[in-house]
């Protein structure tokens, strides 16, 4: 008697379990067949009623897609983590003026490098410290202000060249795949060729050539990054194509690009997701790097990498102009990883039902 | 023979390999009658499958080819000639295909609903709010069982007899006049195929249209079907009506088809099996390609290929024994 209790119980707890769900209504949907077949044996099979579908099947949850990358994520104690980071992220950059304290551009000489507010405890003029939360730089500008500013830049640069490099890689890796013979070899040789420099300086020299400037970041990184995309979507595409759902979709009619864009395209957008927030970081830091070395951003604009190649100067006597913009790149690099890693494995098969 | 909707004249579909031509089809002919379901029996690699692909026009590309002397007529057009835009415009709409894999036949990122939608959305120009009812209506059709809410199902959601009928309903839409069935059944429990077989022949009824039924399994063939192509090895051996065929199977191979058939009512250790194995293609050998597993082969079999014999109205040999 216990035993029954004990495996109701059980039986309940699964039933509750939205993960379990779909094996069990799979079996509830098999069986409905089966049970078709057997109970009208040499009768027509036509009279299966169409409403004898279970009433708990109604309170069923359609697990849709993003409903479950959403949960799975959810559930991610890092992914979670990383998803508020990114948010708050997000929101100091678009209201930058809102949060920052004081204008990022404003030079005052008489204010050079004061240590933060929580550092300098009892000194003399703490009153007017106060204000200086991160301290000022060797201009007497609120590095807390140049922070929240630089996120803007940040932001920018994290998305647009990702974006970007993602479309090219997309359209030349689908169509690699799918056409296949000397457009596939070509495309990929193209990649490899963009590959084999090192990002880095093949970014350079992109940068020295066209000039340094923001929308010339967007370009750079955007030439130097297409290629892996391009890869790993053409081999999506290899092994989509070989799907039947694909010859079906042929069988009824539908045409090449089609079959490409609606067919191809939607099957790849779950490794596209993942790769695109395993990008943004990667997009940062090159950004940061790149202003480290005097081609990116410019002065006077706030840009962490600039902010901490401009403060490296000063990095013993007053080391956090250099080391707070460090942090806030640490932060947020780490933030993306943390969702990036969590989508993955939600949406890897592999990992999924361990 | 005269109200043939779809005539396949010596059709020849070439593979290119390392090792040389594959002549995966070699030089058929049939007619698919209008409303009539007419059967493709053979085993694996015999070349069914690159018929039916064949005539859709879907043969792999660039390795396979169709040789220019091959013909599929079908409403004074030749399929093998014309465009892959005039094609696009004759797939799912006028001939339709159901395959063998229902659990990967059908895209996972979208709809039951939409999918069922998207041939009527191609070929008839509909708009959303007429497709769906339309598509609803052939849900029905097919006995899914609540097709309200299997509208909004995704593939993965639906079991695999059930995937099988949507399909069915897919290929269905645009009432072609003729549905390719490649081994509707294979991937499916015994007896969810039962009533997948039925579901079809009563859709047939219905609409009419005519089908080409893909098989290896005769048991259904004898259920369903009106008449029968026996292929061995990329070429057709037999073709007659089911009735002449079961009574009076003629071509050596057929029998041994027939033969190796589990009885209800026979009770035998082991079931009968044809010799050997299908040749290789590649290097066909001289004369008959059955006459190496034949048990009735001889000396002439091996030099000169077997010609054609009627041997009644409408029954067709290819063997040296009947001449």
């Amino acid at each position: 008697m216990a035993a029954t209790t004990k495996w109701a119980n059980e039986l309940r707890h699964i039933g509750k379990n939205p993960f379990t769900m779909r094996s069990v209504k799979y079996v509830q949907d098999v069986e409905k067949e089966t049970l078709g077949a057997n109970g009208e044996k040499g009768e027509e099979t036509s009279n299966i009623p169409p409403q004898n579908s279970a009433p708990e099947d109604e309170t069923m949850i359609e697990n849709s897609f993003w409903k479950e990358m959403f949960r799975q994520v959810y559930q991610d104690k890092k992914a979670f983590l990383g998803a508020i980071m990114v948010a708050l992220f997000i929101i100091i950059a678009v209201f930058a003026p809102i949060f920052a304290p004081h204008d990022p551009y404003e030079v005052d000489m008489s204010k050079m490098l004061l240590p933060p507010s929580f550092m300098s405890g009892d000194s003399a003029d703490s009153a007017d410290q106060s204000t200086y939360l991160l301290g000022t730089d060797f201009l007497g500008r609120d590095v807390l202000s140049r922070i929240i500013y630089g996120a803007r830049i940040s932001l920018v640069i994290g998305l647009v060249p990702t974006l970007i490099t993602l479309a090219i890689g997309t359209l030349l890796g689908m169509v690699s795949g799918y056409f296949g013979g000397k457009t596939d070899y070509l495309i990929m040789r193209l990649a490899d060729i963009c590959m084999s420099f090192p990002s880095l300086l093949l970014a350079m020299v992109v940068m020295y050539t066209l000039g340094a400037s923001l929308f010339n970041i967007f370009i750079a990184l955007s030439i130097v990054n297409w290629g892996g995309t391009s890869r790993i979507v053409r081999a999506q595409t290899l092994a989509l194509k070989e799907k039947e759902f694909v010859e079906a979709a042929k069988s009824i009619g539908v045409r090449k690009w089609d079959i490409l864009w609606r067919h191809i395209f939607p099957n790849c957008i779950p490794s596209l997701i993942v790769l695109f927030t395993l990008s943004v970081p990667e997009a940062i830091m090159s950004e940061a790097g790149l202003s480290f070395l005097g081609v990116g951003a410019q002065p006077p604009m706030p840009s962490w990498g600039l902010m901490i190649s401009r403060g490296k100067e000063y990095l013993f006597s007053s080391p956090w102009v250099a080391i707070t913009p460090g942090v806030a790149i640490f932060l947020v690099v780490i933030a993306f990883n943390f969702i990036g890693d969590g989508l993955r494995d939600a949406l890897d098969p592999y990992t999924k039902h361990e | 023979m005269s109200d043939a909707i779809l005539e396949i004249k010596n059709l020849k579909t070439y593979f290119k390999t390392r090792k040389g031509l594959n002549p995966a089809v070699d030089g058929i002919s049939f007619n698919i009658e209008a409303g009539k379901i007419t059967a493709l029996v053979g085993e694996s690699g015999s070349g069914k499958s690159m018929t039916a692909m064949s005539i859709l026009g879907l043969v792999p590309q660039p390795a396979g080819k169709i040789m220019p002397e091959s013909e599929i007529w079908f409403e004074d057009q030749d399929l093998t000639k014309l465009s892959e835009r005039t094609l696009a415009k004759i797939r799912g709409n006028e001939i339709s295909m159901i395959f063998q894999e229902p659990m990967t036949s059908l895209n996972p990122v979208y709809t039951i609903g939409k999918q069922l939608m998207e041939p009527l959305r191609i070929h008839q120009k509909m708009s959303k709010a007429d497709a769906r009812a339309l598509a609803l209506k052939y849900l029905e059709m097919v006995r899914v069982p609540d097709p309200e809410r299997r509208m909004s199902s995704y593939p993965h959601q639906l079991s695999g007899g059930l995937r099988q009928r949507v399909m069915i309903a897919m290929a269905m839409v645009c009432k072609p006049k003729v549905i390719i069935a490649d081994e509707p059944t294979t991937a499916l429990d015994v007896t969810i195929q039962a009533q997948i077989l039925k579901l079809l022949k009563d859709v047939q009824e219905q609409l009419n249209t005519a089908i080409l039924f893909i098989t290896h399994d005769l048991g259904v063939v004898a259920e369903l079907c009106d008449d029968v192509c026996v292929m061995y090895a990329g070429q057709i051996v037999e073709k007659a009506t089911v009735e002449m065929l079961f009574e009076n199977p003629s071509h050596p191979y057929t029998a041994g088809l027939l033969k190796s058939l589990p009885r209800v009512d026979d009770d035998v250790d082991m079931l009968y099996s044809i010799e050997g194995m299908v040749p290789n293609l590649i290097n066909i050998p001289e004369g008959c390609r059955f006459a190496s597993r034949c048990p009735k082969a001889m000396e002439k079999c091996r030099e000169k290929e077997p010609p054609k014999v009627m041997i009644e109205t409408g029954h067709e040999v290819h063997c040296w024994l009947y001449e």
